[in-house]
């Protein structure tokens, strides 16, 4: 500002103007003062200005006010404001931008994200915090931390931690409603150092636990299964071949502790010969499986089957050996070898062929063939081919164009049912059982067992069932079955059918005799001799051991049947040559007559039973039709044999004694004891009614110790009696000279009785002599040497040859009374009773008479030097009480002359 | 490229001390405004001045340039260039 001068006022006006002037000067002051106090203004607004530029303060010296005027401090820091104030606006927008980027990671984090200040108030949190902490919940803002998060224990709290070391720290097991978080607490410190906020970062690792947890569960099932397996289990170390790990089973199995197990070479236990062998780690398999001994710690081998393979665990190369105990198997395996062996050399020695065929099908589906797979040797020999001829070969090539049962085969594969069944192969020509099952689909198995003799044998066992073998003739069976016909056809026809029962007489006697093998022979002829008489029409059966049955056909009367009985018996009486003997047979003929006789076959053959026993008591050589009455006699017969069983008990039996005599003075010197039976009822019965069934049943032995023991006692009751001594003849049956202790028991009786043995004699049979001579001579002689004397009874009926009498310690023939009958009108039998007188005396044997009956036979006999003779002419078999009264008679007479003595009893007994 | 654009302003404030070089170089700031928001242009002081090199940086930096500070032999570089992020 200038100051102008141009104007200088009067003194008044001086005064006015110095006033002026003062004024001027005062308001110069008063401007200078205000520019002084503006410039000031100015400066301190700068300086204020500058510094919150951040910078100095300006200096008087640096800036004067002029410059300070000019430089117009005040426009540039005004424009630099404009500039900073644009730039801060434009910081705040690229701010704002970050704030908004920021809080979208805060929370687009996974992990929940908290900030709290110092006093643990919430100040901000993402959006994982809400879902996992407050779900649901806004405004949570300035709530305190403890109110919704805080740790389930207390004492834990780790923000304590943050607090008191104002660092970092982290949690790695934060729990909160089952859910598993790992936490990092961030301190933000102010400028004082102190805690201003804490940023707490949580992360979700619920499922890193669970898998953790299932890892670790895994693990112990893992563990678990390892030591529960039988197989025993190692992992070796692939490099060094150490075991570094063995399960339980591993253990047992080797027997060491797994203390003792871990660091072991797998060679020492396993493949001891095969070290730098090992099929893994030195050969290159990937996986070995083979069967190995397993060396235990005692010392002992274990066969074991072994697998073994590499495998990769935690980065390190391990071999998985796993090993089962197979000596279990291993014997069940040899065992089945064994067995398989055993049944494979039973298939190739058994006798019956089998094979194994599979069935062969067309396009159909229909079996048509088979294939023969396996054959045993015995069908090699069936078939007679070899086996290479067999195997593999259609069943049509091999029997012929229609392979054998077939449809049998394709039953049993279909069903899968075992079969079994009979069969006759034609193009072999045999038959066979054929047992067949089916082992697998397909196929089957066939079992050949050759029949074709055994087929053969039935046949003839059948033939057999229907005929006799010996004579050839219908058997029993068959004769039924004609015998029914017969009445059939008969009845049709109006005709009569007669049946003649047939016995051979005295064949038993034959039998005995000669032999069973000369019988056989005898029965062979006769049984041609019968066949000869008789029509094709008519049958003759053999129906027992010397019985036989005819049956004749159409017959239209009785006469056909009688006719044809006597062309039998006359045929018979032909003599038979056999083995340079000649022997007589005869028969005896039962007829019964269709219908008159009977109306069946049972009924008609009992008749004709019943008319042949009539005829032989008629005295053989006969035939007799059978009559009603008969039938009377049958049952008497049949009660008889009952009765006879009781009549020993009952007392029924008694002895007659017939007196024997000298035949040179008639003295008296002994008598032969007679059974007699009393029947209850029937009264007396022969002994020839009876004895019989006493020999068939056995009731003989039993009888004939009665008779024995009877006679001796009898006889030393005499001779007590002060009579004079005799021996007493007791009859023996052949079935007593059997039993074997026959010695023994007349040596029993002998001593029970007190009789001396010299006083009893026994009568036997030729028969019995000839049936066993080198037993009979040995119990003759133990006979002979008690004392007892011997005869044989009824001589000249048997066929023993004189010749061996010599052989035998015998006393006295008995000659049979049939001879004594006729010898004075059949010159035959005069000579044989001389001839037998002849040669007995010749052998020194006494010859005693049967049956002397008159005067002439007397004085015949004692012509011919018989010795001694018994009789009716002397004296009747008489009881007890006569007979001691003959005794006694004798006795007081003296030497009477017994060819004078008369009976006391004129009964005639027989 | 763009650095091959850009036009380097030297001015030489050698000599004066803080307040008038700082001054001196917000008043070429200012005038130069426009070209440094374009991302035309940079200025680059000259100063001996060692208060200058930080008050220049302080006040260039608020307002949203990027500065540079170098060491010549005798004085002191200071660039402030346009802030082209």
């Amino acid at each position: 500002m200038s100051v102008s001068k141009a104007h200088i006022p009067s003194s008044s006006g001086t005064e006015e103007l110095l006033a002026q002037i003062r004024r001027l000067e005062q308001e110069k002051q008063e401007i200078l003062k205000k520019e002084r106090s503006v410039t000031r203004y100015l400066r301190e607004k700068i300086d204020q200005l500058l510094v919150v530029m951040g910078t100095l303060p300006l200096k008087p010296e640096e800036l004067d006010d002029d410059t300070l005027v000019s430089l117009d401090p005040v426009g540039i820091i005004a424009d630099s404001f404009v500039q900073v104030l644009e730039h801060l606006k434009e910081t705040n927008e690229e701010l704002t931008l970050a704030h908004d980027e920021v809080q979208a990671i805060f929370d687009s984090a996974g992990a929940a994200i908290l900030v709290i200040d110092s006093q643990m108030n919430l100040q901000a949190y993402n959006l994982s915090s809400r879902d996992f902490f407050f779900p649901e919940q806004n405004d949570m803002v300035g709530r305190n931390l403890e109110e919704f998060l805080c740790p389930e224990t207390k004492d834990e709290c780790f923000l304590d931690k943050i607090v008191a070391t104002k660092w970092m720290v982290e949690q790695n097991e934060f729990r909160h409603q089952g859910r598993f978080f790992h936490v990092i607490g961030t301190p933000i410190l102010d400028r004082n150092g102190e805690i201003s906020q804490i940023i707490l970062v949580y992360t979700d690792i619920t499922n890193r636990k669970k898998t953790e947890q299932s890892l670790l569960d895994a693990k112990a099932r893992l563990h678990a299964i390892f030591n529960s397996v039988q197989a025993g289990i190692f992992l070796l170390d692939a490099k060094s071949h150490r075991i570094v790990e063995a399960n339980e089973a591993a253990c047992k199995l080797v027997g060491m502790t797994p203390q003792e197990i871990i660091n072991t070479e797998c060679h020492q236990l396993f493949c001891a010969a095969e070290k730098g062998q090992c099929p893994i780690t030195d050969l290159g398999q990937t996986l070995d499986n083979s069967e190995r001994l397993l060396f235990r710690k005692d010392g002992s081998t274990l066969q074991v089957l072994k697998t073994a393979t590499t495998i990769s665990l935690d980065g390190r190369e391990l071999v998985l050996e796993s090993f089962i105990d197979i000596s279990d198997r291993k014997k069940a395996e040899s065992a089945l070898q064994e067995s398989e062996q055993k049944y494979r050399s039973l298939y190739n020695a058994m006798k019956e062929g089998v094979a194994l065929n599979r069935l062969v099908y067309d396009a159909a589906g229909k079996p048509y063939d088979y294939v023969i797979l396996d054959a045993n040797p015995a069908l090699e020999e069936i078939l007679d081919r070899p086996s290479d001829h067999i195997l593999g070969s259609h069943a049509s090539t091999i029997f012929g164009h229609h392979p054998v049962c077939l449809e049998i085969f394709a039953e049993v594969v279909n069903s899968g049912e075992p079969k079994a069944f009979e069969t006759t192969i034609d193009s072999l020509g045999k038959v066979f059982h054929i047992s067949s099952f089916s082992p697998s689909p397909g196929t089957f198995a066939a079992v050949f067992d050759d029949i074709t003799e055994r087929k053969r044998a039935e046949d003839e066992v059948q033939r057999l069932a229907y005929f006799d073998i010996l004579t050839n003739l219908p058997n029993r069976a068959l004769l039924l079955d004609r015998l029914e016909q017969a009445l059939a056809q008969s009845t049709r026809h109006g005709e009569q059918v007669g049946i003649l029962f047939l016995d051979i007489d005295q064949f038993k006697g034959i039998n005995d005799t000669l032999g069973h093998s000369m019988g056989d022979d005898l029965l062979k002829i006769i049984a041609e001799r019968l066949s000869s008489c008789i029509r094709k029409s008519d049958t003759v059966a053999r129906v027992g051991g010397d019985e036989f049955v005819i049956i004749l056909n159409y017959m239209a009367n009785e006469q056909d049947a009688s006719t044809t009985a006597e062309k039998i018996l006359k045929v018979l009486a032909a003599p038979i040559y056999l083995n340079g003997q000649e022997i007589f047979s005869t028969a005896s003929i039962g007829i019964a007559i269709y219908p008159a006789d009977g109306g069946d076959c049972d009924t008609l053959l009992k008749n004709a039973d019943t008319a042949m026993y009539q005829a032989k008591d008629s005295g053989r050589n006969t035939y007799q039709f059978y009559t009603s009455d008969m039938n009377a006699q049958a049952l008497e017969r049949m009660l008889l044999q009952n009765d006879l069983r009781r009549a020993l008990d009952r007392g029924e039996f008694s002895l007659h004694y017939q007196a024997q005599i000298n035949a040179q003075n008639g003295q008296l010197i002994g008598m032969e004891a007679l059974l007699r039976w009393t029947h209850p009822t029937l009264g007396a019965i022969p002994p020839s009614k009876f004895i019989p069934f006493a020999e068939e049943t056995g009731m003989i032995l039993p009888i004939g110790r009665w008779v024995l023991e009877t006679a001796c006692r009898q006889n030393k009751v005499w001779q007590e009696m002060g009579l004079p001594p005799l021996r007493v003849a007791v009859n023996l049956s052949g079935r007593q000279f059997k039993i074997g202790n026959l010695a023994q028991m007349v040596a029993e009786v002998l001593q029970q009785s007190q009789l001396a043995a010299e006083f009893l004699e026994l009568e036997l049979t030729e028969s019995i002599l000839m049936e066993s001579a080198e037993d009979t001579v040995r119990l003759l002689r133990d006979l002979k040497k008690m004392g007892v004397q011997l005869a044989i009874d009824d001589f000249g009926t048997g066929y023993s040859s004189l010749n061996y009498l010599k052989h035998f310690p015998i006393d006295r023939l008995k000659i049979d009374r049939s001879f004594v009958r006729d010898i004075l009108k059949d010159p035959d039998d005069a000579a044989i009773a001389e001839a037998v007188i002849v040669l007995a005396h010749s052998l020194k044997i006494k010859v005693l008479a049967e049956g002397v009956e008159t005067k002439e036979q007397l004085d015949f006999l004692l012509a011919r030097r018989c010795d001694e003779m018994q009789g009716y002419y002397f004296s009747h078999p008489l009881c007890v009480d006569d007979f001691t009264a003959l005794l006694q008679g004798h006795r007081q007479q003296g030497d009477v002359c017994l060819f004078q003595f008369k009976t006391p009893h004129s009964v005639k007994h027989h | 490229m763009i650095e091959a654009e850009l036009q380097t302003l030297n001015f030489d404030i050698r000599g004066q001390i803080c307040p008038s070089a700082l001054l001196t170089a917000l008043r070429e700031l200012n005038r130069h405004r426009p070209s440094l928001k374009k991302g035309t242009v940079r200025l680059q002081f000259l100063t001996d001045n060692r208060d200058a090199t930080i008050t220049i940086p302080g006040a260039a930096n608020n307002m949203g340039y990027v500065v540079e500070v170098k060491k010549e032999d005798s004085y002191y570089l200071v660039i402030v260039s346009p802030n082209l992020n």
